[in-house]
């Protein structure tokens, strides 16, 4: 069958949203688009998100909302998409079926008796090009932070930092650190150029 | 189907985020009476809300409809929590929209159209399921607005030849998805209508590269199926390359051998671990033995074998983690295809999460489930390893995803340049890709050490070892990522010269 053109158009208008570009990989347990750096924006916080989908009756369904109780809903901390250098000037599409990603969740969701108990994130963010700055985006407020680079010095102004390149050129890892003790560990990379 | 009813309607892409806007902007120019997000994965849906709740402050008054996967199951509180959101289309949605559309503007029958969800006097309604369609070929072919994707001089289209799976694997919303409303819950477009669409994107469109996105390729009740699909093509001439989807069970050597005549590249196999009980957990009703077969069987054959390894699921043991580890080094050693390894995560409307939340362990809350493992050796080995190479394995830009990008470009210039083919850019990449997998699996190894023997509770000496590995893997990624990144100049430089 070909696709049909419509006789007459209504003036009726649909704007369908739809996830573009991926390959659909659900039910062959990859189910999940790309994982993206941002997290998922949280659900308002004053509402109590119950478990749902059970199955519908026959003749419909009809359920009362809850009250309110912002502590059931995860407190996520947005964190904003870092700017990269893109790795080749010809992107092919996204054609690898994507990594099912564990949510990030709150601390109080993990077990207390094993290390690493919150699912932290961090990420390098480049600020500025001359002088190469770059700060630390985090989804949690991270204390202790150590930065290492493989050429060059590097100097610390509160949440940036800057680094000052070796004088051959090449391509060197810039990566930080982040021990949180029981909370767990965090660490991101970056590949510099000098 | 909405044209084809008279219905204007267009479609706006939306990967994530970065998209707002444009979409926002379009909403506000064109001023649609209902706007439809599909949110099959659940880990968009956050994306999705959000995308809802911009449209709504930025002033659209049109009706804002969700379906897709995840909202079927849970549309209830996606209905009680959001209000930017209006209905909720439930399973498949080509009827329930027609006749949500008629009915617009007269919300009093909407508890008279199958598949819907709303809220009325402060309620959640929901009707019952559509059943599904019985007939795929009575649908058009779906819209291709816009140009076709083009990479390295091929167009490339995703297409359906199926709906649904017969099977009900653990883990899988598909089967929950399919087996609820009314309804074969898998079901096949004719040969002949697949073929036709093929022709036409190639004709109109020119595209070279058919990705299918079948749930399932294979019909469990034809086995002939791909065989007269290949005939079809033959017969017709249709020159392309394919990618598709199936189980590892699919995997047979002539069926495959005559898929690959008629174009296969790729086969992406659902095999999901190579520890017998992780099968057992996932209710794939597939041994180890098939698997380990179906990856040998296309390896032989020369088709790029694609798969993913769910090291971890709620009762994963080291011993299932060894076993997939020893998985690995017997058949992706060689670099043969990226390994990413990963856990199971929790799908609304599937089996384990029932089974997680009878057992009192389901976690996290609708949007986003979560579970611990039973063993904590297990679950310290899943913490750490996600600390440890979490950039590697998840991150966009991470060395997976780009040695499996670099793999695709691999495959369109074996298959679309083959006169000026050099076979030792695939030697080049095997090597890079085998290096990356032996040291994941020697992280793993080291981390699988550590839980056997010491102490899973030692916070200072846990995170020592995490960081150290994480370190590690970073330093490596850097140096395999240089490595890919001059072997993709190199491949630039043959499919130049061979266009």
């Amino acid at each position: 069958m070909k696709e049909q053109t419509p006789r007459k158009r209504r003036a009726k208008n649909v704007l369908a949203t739809v996830l573009l570009g991926e390959t659909v990989a659900a039910g062959l347990g990859a189910a999940g688009r790309p994982p993206q750096i941002c997290d998922p924006v949280p659900p308002p916080p004053t509402v109590t998100p119950t478990a749902g989908g059970a199955p519908t009756p026959p003749g419909g369904v009809v359920s009362t909302p809850t009250p309110g109780n912002p502590t059931a809903t995860p407190t996520r901390t947005t964190t904003p998409t870092p700017q990269r250098t893109p790795t080749t000037n010809q992107t092919p599409p996204v054609i690898c079926d994507p990594v099912p990603r564990p949510p990030n969740v709150t601390p109080q969701t993990l077990s207390r008796s094993l290390p690493l108990q919150e699912r932290l994130q961090i990420k390098i963010r480049p600020v500025e090009e001359r002088p190469h700055t770059y700060s630390l985006d985090a989804n949690f407020s991270p204390g202790d932070v150590r930065w290492l680079v493989t050429g060059g010095t590097l100097e610390l102004n509160d949440r940036t930092v800057v680094w000052l390149p070796p004088a051959k050129k090449g391509r060197y890892l810039l990566q930080v650190v982040v021990d949180a003790g029981p909370a767990g560990v965090a660490v991101d990379a970056l590949t510099v150029e000098a | 189907m909405l044209r084809r009813e008279g219905y204007s309607a267009a479609i706006a892409k939306f990967n994530g985020p970065d998209d707002t806007g444009a979409v926002i902007a379009r909403a506000i120019a064109e001023k649609p009476r209902l706007i439809g997000l599909s949110v099959i994965f659940q880990f968009s849906a956050g994306d999705f809300l959000g995308l809802a709740r911009q449209l709504r402050d930025a002033g659209s008054d049109a009706k804002i409809v969700i379906g897709g996967h995840f909202p079927s199951f849970e549309y209830e509180p996606l209905l009680l929590h959001h209000p930017a959101i209006d209905i909720v289309v439930r399973f498949e949605g080509e009827q329930t929209i027609l006749d949500l559309l008629r009915a617009l503007d007269s919300p009093a029958t909407w508890s008279q159209i199958p598949g819907l969800a709303f809220r009325q006097d402060g309620s959640v309604h929901a009707t019952p399921p559509c059943p599904l369609v019985a007939d795929l070929d009575a649908l058009p072919f779906p819209v291709r607005d816009g140009e076709i994707k083009r990479h390295r001089g091929v167009g490339d289209a995703a297409l359906l030849g199926s709906r649904g799976c017969y099977h009900r694997c653990s883990f899988c919303s598909i089967g929950a998805f399919y087996h609820q409303p009314n309804g074969r819950p898998q079901r096949m477009r004719s040969v002949r209508n697949v073929v036709d669409e093929m022709e036409l994107l190639q004709r109109e469109y020119g595209v070279g590269l058919f990705i299918f996105n079948d749930d399932e390729f294979f019909d469990l009740a034809d086995p002939r199926r791909p065989l007269a699909f290949a005939d079809e093509l033959e017969s017709r001439g249709l020159k392309g390359k394919m990618f598709i989807k199936c189980r590892a069970s699919d995997v047979d050597e002539p069926v495959f051998s005559r898929l690959k005549e008629v174009g296969l590249i790729r086969a992406y196999v659902g095999i999901e671990t190579g520890a017998q009980p992780a099968l057992e957990v996932f209710n794939k009703r597939l041994t180890v033995e098939q698997n380990r077969r179906a990856v040998t069987t296309l390896k032989k054959l020369d088709i790029l074998a694609d798969f993913k390894l769910l090291l971890f699921n709620p009762y994963t043991t080291l011993m299932d983690i060894e076993d997939n580890l020893r998985f690995i080094d017997d058949l992706a050693a060689d670099g043969c295809v990226p390994i990413t390894v990963a856990r199971m995560e929790v799908y609304s409307g599937t089996p384990i999460m029932e089974r997680l939340r009878a057992e009192g362990r389901l976690r996290g809350d609708y949007v986003a489930w979560d579970y611990e493992i039973e063993d904590p050796a297990a679950e310290l080995v899943f913490r750490q390893m996600l600390a440890a190479m979490y950039r590697r394995n998840y991150d966009l830009e991470g060395l997976s995803k780009t040695a499996i990008q670099a793999y695709y470009d691999l495959l369109i210039y074996k298959h679309f340049y083959p006169k000026k083919y050099e076979p030792g850019i695939e030697d080049a990449l095997r090597r890079i890709v085998a290096k990356l997998n032996r040291h994941t699996v020697g992280v793993i190894r080291r981390l699988l050490a550590y839980a056997r023997t010491e102490d899973l509770c030692d916070v200072a000496r846990v995170n020592k070892l995490t960081i150290e590995l994480a370190l590690e893997t970073n330093r490596v990624d850097m140096e395999l990522g240089e490595r890919l990144r001059r072997w993709r100049l190199r491949l630039n430089r043959l499919v130049e010269n061979a266009r």
